[in-house]
């Protein structure tokens, strides 16, 4: 199981997927947001906490069909499954390479899209925090969707729409968060519900992302 | 008589936690043969295959021969747990089984000896030892450091054979495993596949006709097909389930 994490991990680090795509796809977003909103740090800041998370939840998104896609098509996956690893651990396992190489440096990167949203400074360890916090449950809740459409050819429309409603949990808390800690109010609360949908997420989307793998492969 | 009331224990088997999972039949133990008793599979709706029998005991490797489309890749399927039989049950050490599909589970930007580091840290076999087997029985030594998108469909394939080595598993299932090798590669494979049943190893394999592995007793699919006509086992009188 670890040694398909690390595996994972180094395949997404490579050139041409997973890390590199997702932080330039938030640049993208970044940079064409700030030119539709217009100049003006006023405008800019009203919408920072819902576009930041916004797009960590695309880049995120689109980073899911590449999960079990490839190593489906290259056989891997039923050897996997018939390993000597439980096939929960082979789902988490590829859940927590994803959020290593596209959340973790989605977290990391988070304080220079921040700033470049002029976002205000009081707001920026919990935009951090909450990024970190609700990320785990995008890439856990995204494993599980994208285990129940990776057979299909061209599956990621409906990837799409599977797993929109499951996030908008996490999205609406996460936005929440961070306009709260902007104006100064207590977001703890937000806050903690927003671990606790990652809590469930990371607890019970392996044992579900494991029946889907094994009726997809049968 | 006696033989019938084990075949009718087999068909229905206790249900067990691995088989509601989608494991059948779970067995443990090295000394386990690979069972078959009454087998049918389905692919969608259509039964492809009914009314299997056979047996393989240690040293030994059974070829699954057939026509395009009578279940040969779906009765290794089966046997590996990736799928649940429709009728009747196998009955062996899922922990053993290691299947080579028509596909190599080769990935194209991961490099040979990645490729064999990554197989035995998975199935947790003794690395350093398990690729100098493997890459010593296939010749992948001058390939190392290729990656595996520049290898030729034959290298890929001695790689996906690496894999079985590899494994450290006694139960091999290979789904026409000389495909796209050269005359070299395909020796070696006999080489490899007799020293591994010699080690006590059971393997089954698919292949169109038994070529190349006419000393094996083989088991014909067409016959067993829904065309075919349905009867007692006569095909496999070798591993008919009277001695099981």
């Amino acid at each position: 199981m670890f040694a398909l994490y690390l595996r994972d991990v180094r395949l997404a680090l490579r050139s041409g997927s997973g890390t590199a795509n997702a932080l330039a796809f938030f640049l993208l977003l970044v940079l064409l947001v700030s030119l539709g909103v217009g100049p003006g740090r006023e405008g800019l800041a009203a919408v920072a906490p819902g576009m930041i998370w916004v797009g960590t939840l695309l880049s995120c998104l689109f980073s899911l069909d590449r999960m079990f896609v490839p190593d489906h098509d290259d056989g891997v996956l039923e050897v996997l499954v018939t390993g000597p690893a439980p096939v929960e651990g082979i789902a988490a396992a590829k859940a927590l390479a994803h959020w290593t190489t596209i959340g973790l440096p989605l977290t990391a990167a988070s304080p220079f899209f921040a700033y470049l949203f002029s976002l205000p400074a009081g707001a920026y360890p919990w935009l951090v925090l909450s990024i970190a916090m609700g990320t785990p449950a995008l890439s856990f809740i995204g494993m599980f969707s994208a285990a129940l459409t990776f057979p299909l050819r061209r599956g990621s429309l409906l990837l799409s729409l599977l797993v929109l409603p499951m996030y908008l949990p996490t999205l609406i808390l996460g936005v929440q968060t961070v306009k709260l800690a902007a104006v100064g109010a207590s977001m703890l609360p937000v806050l903690l519900f927003l671990g606790g949908v990652t809590l469930i997420a990371v607890a019970a989307t392996p044992f579900a992302a494991a029946f889907a793998l094994r009726a997809n492969l049968g | 008589m006696r033989a019938r009331m084990l075949v009718g224990a087999y068909e229905r088997p206790k249900m067990h936690i691995g088989q509601r999972l989608g494991l059948h039949r779970l067995q443990k133990g090295l000394g386990v043969n690979i069972e078959v008793v009454n087998l049918a599979c389905r692919r969608g709706r259509r039964i492809v295959f009914s009314g299997l029998n056979f047996r393989v005991r240690e040293n030994q490797c059974l070829v699954i021969i057939g026509d395009n489309g009578t279940g040969k890749s779906t009765l290794l399927h089966c046997l590996a747990g990736l799928l649940r039989p429709a009728a009747g049950a196998v009955a062996a050490d899922i922990d053993e089984m290691v299947l080579l599909g028509h596909r190599d589970a080769v990935t194209a930007r991961m490099s040979t000896s990645e490729h064999l580091r990554f197989w035995a840290d998975f199935y947790g076999t003794d690395a350093g030892g398990a690729i100098k087997k493997a890459s010593d029985a296939l010749g992948l030594a001058p390939l190392l450091d290729r990656a595996a998108y520049e290898l030729s469909a034959g290298q890929r394939r001695r790689l996906g054979l690496a894999r079985i080595i590899v494994s450290g598993r006694r139960n091999w299932l290979l789904d026409e495993p000389t495909t796209a090798l050269d005359v070299p590669s395909q020796a070696r494979f006999m080489e490899f596949l007799t020293m591994h049943l010699e080690d006590g190893g059971r393997a089954v394999v698919t292949g169109h006709s038994s070529g190349g592995m006419d000393e094996f007793p083989s088991v014909d699919l067409t016959a067993h097909g829904q065309s075919a006509p349905q009867g007692t086992p006569a095909a496999v009188d070798d591993f008919t389930p009277e001695e099981i």
